[in-house]
């Protein structure tokens, strides 16, 4: 396989699908690092555009990014050998590079280095009476109990379905079929309403 | 309590657990979620604990985002070729009717080896004068049915469209000497897919 095409299918990977500005291959340190460049950044929307529906902070998946940079650079300083990254070689990196992240960023909050709030945890997204809020605080603890009882296929469906992944999502995070994934998760909402009728939480509980 | 209660209750408790990453499931535990690796108990913990913990939700994010942005950059190439195979498939099944059609690829029964069959054919032999109709048995569903009439050259001699399940021949088509042509049914289905016939031989006679 030449170089160029190598470069396109490490490209494929990044979520960059195939692009004619990349059939200047990169001859110079500036070729590279705009390549680079603009490689990441493919990948950072393409992450970001999946991951943000479902809690993906800006602030992780750049420091996400960072690192893969960082990787990207000390692996391959000349533009030939960027031009031949291999698509599986991309990948590995990029989770390699999050893992890296993951395991900093944990290692701060066991060192009691403050993390930097998140947007929306700094502007409640509404603010409830304070009556409310504590009724509210106690039903959602009680929730959590009750989804805990559950068998753990079941309780992972509806935990995935009411963080607010699809059913498609959930089938192909799990690797069940659409149809098991839906028994599950329709079989699953009738024991969790079970387990909280039996705890008096029922039609009315919310206001 | 509704759905909507459910979700709003579930992410708020979901927020309140983070305050501490007491019992968080490894990093690489996350991974093998992501990548279906290990025994699905253990995958299914890892879910269970990261739907309930924001931080560890966010870092699975990460890492099926990232999964799934390389998955996706396959589909385009699985495209094509799926695409690619349903043209061949396309060009097999019309060579295949044409192959029907040439008198080398006769069978003796008249009834083709290729097709679906989903629509059954009654009609045999030859249509005349006397007995000028195609008939064929219904299909369930079916609104209308597309009756197709060839030569063996492949040149059209009649198409029809009815909702019955007989289609007289055109006098015009049988007024040449005797000649073999074959024909075949469409049924379109009310909910808008079809079902085809194999294509049959018949003989037309004045």
């Amino acid at each position: 396989m030449d170089r160029f095409h190598a470069f396109s299918r490490a490209c494929l990977v990044a979520g960059l699908g195939y692009s004619r500005s990349l059939e200047g291959m990169p001859r110079s340190p500036d070729a590279v690092s705009r390549t680079l460049e603009s490689l990441l950044q493919r990948y950072r929307e393409s992450v970001l555009r999946i991951g943000r529906r479902h809690g993906l902070s800006d602030h992780l998946l750049d420091e996400a990014v960072q690192e893969l940079r960082i990787r990207l650079w000390r692996a391959f300083p000349g533009s030939e050998q960027l031009a031949a990254v291999s698509p599986g070689y991309l990948y590995r990196a990029a989770v390699t590079a999050s893992l890296m992240v993951i395991r900093r960023r944990r290692a701060k909050r066991e060192s009691g280095v403050e993390m930097t709030p998140r947007f929306e945890e700094i502007i409640p997204a509404r603010e409830p009476r304070p009556d409310q809020a504590f009724d509210e605080s106690e039903l959602a603890e009680r929730l959590m109990r009750a989804v805990d009882e559950l068998p753990a296929a079941r309780q992972a469906v509806v935990r995935l379905h009411l963080q607010g992944y699809h059913r498609d999502e959930i089938a192909g995070l799990l690797g069940w079929s659409e149809a098991k994934t839906r028994n599950l998760l329709y079989r699953g909402l009738d024991d969790l309403r079970a387990l909280l009728a039996k705890r008096g939480i029922g039609p009315g509980a919310v206001v | 309590m509704n759905e909507e209660d459910l979700v709003r209750l579930y992410q708020r408790g979901a927020t309140r657990r983070e305050a501490t990453r007491d019992g968080c499931v490894p990093p690489e535990a996350l991974l093998d979620v992501v990548e279906r690796r290990g025994p699905e108990a253990t995958r299914l913990q890892s879910v269970n604990h990261a739907m309930a913990c924001a931080d560890c939700r966010e870092e699975l994010e990460l890492l099926r985002a990232t999964r799934i942005v390389r998955d996706r950059a396959r589909l385009p190439r699985f495209g094509f070729a799926l695409a690619a195979s349903l043209v061949l498939a396309a060009g097999l099944g019309f060579y295949a009717f044409g192959r029907q059609r040439a008198p080398t690829g006769i069978d003796a029964g008249g009834v083709t080896r290729s097709g679906s069959d989903d629509v059954q054919l009654v009609t045999t032999g030859a249509v005349s004068t006397q007995a000028p109709n195609l008939v064929w048995r219904s299909a369930t569903g079916a609104a209308s049915y597309v009756v197709e009439l060839r030569r063996e050259d492949g040149t059209l001699l009649a198409r029809g469209t009815t909702a019955d399940t007989v289609f007289a021949v055109p006098d015009s088509v049988r007024a040449g000497p005797d000649s073999d042509a074959y024909w075949a049914v469409t049924a379109r289905l009310s909910d808008g897919t079809s079902l085809s016939s194999t294509a049959r031989r018949i003989r037309l006679t004045p």
